[in-house]
């Protein structure tokens, strides 16, 4: 066995896991604001006006990694929902729902950043842009699957449940997306503009972003592992391990001191 | 039209929305240990094996 | 055709189904009697007028029918989940896929298509244009089963809970999106005097993708749900 299938069976396991989330969490969520840090300062106070959209383009720094986001962590959700539907790993299954609020934040933060954008840009906050459209129904997406997981009362099936949600529903993002687009040139007169930046991107522009894209996804792994963590303890709570990590005696060796109060 | 109210309310909105998402992902562990333990008092209290 | 196969399962289940629901013909009544219903509130809020009507009835027809579909939804599992007999079938060894394909015809063949007939009375009342009639039909006998089989995906997702409620709506009506938009497209295209058949084979060629995966994914669904 390679080490990277060793690698990937071990974290099967809840314990180890957990051990592996409790070292790199930190490592996540602090390099994730040190680049947002030195990104924002670029984007914000260095980079020069466009010459077209004036300082309203500076959105972009956070909207399109946040749309990206939004669409990358519902892949990232459908593939541990296969995962954990084809093999049963219980950690795929939690990483998955962990995923869900994150997602349904950054989904949110594109819709809002979007219409802020479009208030300066169009005169309106809310248009039925093909890409504003799309991003509606992805968050729609993103709370059916969320409301599946919380209505089912068994957390394995629901976790299951709702990873198959996300498959169906990645299989189905290309197509709502192609259709929203197709009535999107259906309904809307050419007049209104959508095209968010032009192709050509000066390099000043661009790395700030490409360094938000970054920072996004580490602050996604470090909220995913945040939940997932939680959802482990509280899987496994009955477990020697979990006592331990307490600071409880674990039931397979009782001992007989008094358990410290909490 | 001066553009920098809507940068800055769109950063709020970032902000603010991944700050409620760091809340609710980190919360929660200490309650969870927490109940954890006072469950094992109890159960070392009625003196049998849980 | 010899008794156990596959096949022989399939047929028996969907004459269940046809002889269930014949027996309760006034319940199958209902989606129909909603679709004119919500259909009548149309003009009751919008106004009289024809014109406008006219203008925007291809889009109702749509509406009241992918509505009055997910209302049918909910029943589709619901019984069989609560009696068990969807554990028998999924622990029956017959391909559970099969299964759910058969259901999802009886479903369509109890809810899609007297939608799809009743529709062009609803068109008419709405003053859709005449040109655009056998279009609406075409649409909705390519866009109905899409709707069953999507909608059964996400009944069989539901069956783990006691009521699915709103919550069935969250989880389909995003996925439908497609659906409705071409066939309101392919409407709107015939009233307005454009060509619909490119809103009307993208309808078709889901139709072609939804057929096979479907009822594969609830039967994922159902394996989840009994298991």
């Amino acid at each position: 066995m390679n080490r990277f299938v060793l690698w990937f069976h071990r974290m099967g396991s809840p314990p180890t896991f957990y051990a592996f989330a409790e070292r790199w969490r930190p490592w996540f969520l602090w390099s994730a604001l040190a680049i947002t840090a030195v990104a924002l300062y670029w984007g914000l106070a260095r980079a020069p006006d466009d010459y077209l959209q004036g300082d309203s383009f500076r959105i972009i720094y956070i909207h399109v990694p946040s749309a990206w986001m939004g669409q990358f962590i519902f892949l990232a959700m459908a593939i541990c929902g296969f995962v954990a539907i084809v093999w049963r790993i219980k950690i795929a299954e939690i990483m998955g729902i962990a995923s869900a609020p994150v997602g349904a934040a950054f989904t949110a933060i594109a819709l809002a950043t979007g219409s802020l954008w479009g208030r300066p840009t169009w005169g309106t906050y809310w248009v039925w842009d093909a890409r504003l459209t799309s991003t509606l129904v992805l968050l729609f997406l993103y709370f059916g699957v969320i409301g599946l997981y919380r209505a089912i009362e068994d957390r394995r099936k629901a976790a299951r449940a709702a990873g198959l949600l996300a498959i169906i529903g990645l299989v189905n993002i290309p197509i709502i997306q192609y259709s929203v687009y197709w009535w999107n040139t259906l309904h809307q007169p050419s007049s209104i503009k959508v095209t968010k930046m032009s192709s050509t991107i000066d390099p000043s522009m661009l790395w700030p972003l490409l360094a938000m894209a970054v920072a996004t996804k580490l602050y996604y792994a470090w909220s995913a592992l945040s939940r997932a963590q939680l959802m482990v303890l509280e899987m496994e709570s009955g477990k020697d391990w979990v006592r331990e990590l307490a600071g409880l005696p674990g039931v397979a060796s009782p001992s007989t001191d008094t358990p410290r109060e909490a | 039209m001066d553009h920098w109210p809507f940068i800055y309310a769109a950063y709020a909105v970032f902000f603010i929305l991944l700050l409620a998402d760091a809340i609710g992902a980190a919360s929660g562990r200490r309650r969870l240990l927490d109940g954890l333990r006072g469950r094992a008092v109890r159960e070392q209290r009625r003196g049998g094996t849980p | 055709m010899r008794p156990g196969t596959p096949s022989t399962a399939a047929l028996a289940l969907l004459r269940r189904d046809l002889l269930l629901l014949w027996r309760q013909r006034a319940d199958a009544l209902n989606p129909l009697l909603f679709a004119l219903m919500v259909a009548t509130l149309f003009p009751l809020a919008l106004g009289p007028e024809a014109g406008m009507l006219s203008r925007v009835a291809g889009g109702i027809v749509w509406v009241t029918v992918v509505l009055a579909n997910l209302l049918s939804l909910d029943a589709l599992f619901r019984g069989d989940a609560e009696d068990g007999s969807l554990d028998q079938l999924a622990v029956s060894g017959q391909p559970l896929a099969l299964l759910a394909g058969a259901r999802i015809l009886a479903h369509w063949l109890g809810t899609g298509l007297p939608l799809t007939l009743v529709a062009p009375l609803l068109a008419y009342m709405l003053g859709l244009e005449r040109a655009a009639l056998p279009v609406l039909v075409a649409a909705l006998a390519l866009g109905t089963p899409l709707l069953s089989l999507v909608g059964a995906c996400c009944a069989a997702l539901t069956v783990a809970m006691r009521r699915s409620g709103i919550l069935l709506a969250l989880l389909v009506l995003p996925l439908t999106v497609p659906v409705l938009i071409f066939g309101a497209g392919a409407v709107e295209a015939a009233a307005t005097g454009g060509d619909p058949s490119a809103a009307l084979l993208f309808l078709a060629a889901g139709l072609a993708l939804a057929l096979p995966l479907a009822p594969l994914g609830c039967a994922a669904a159902i394996r989840i749900g009994t298991a």
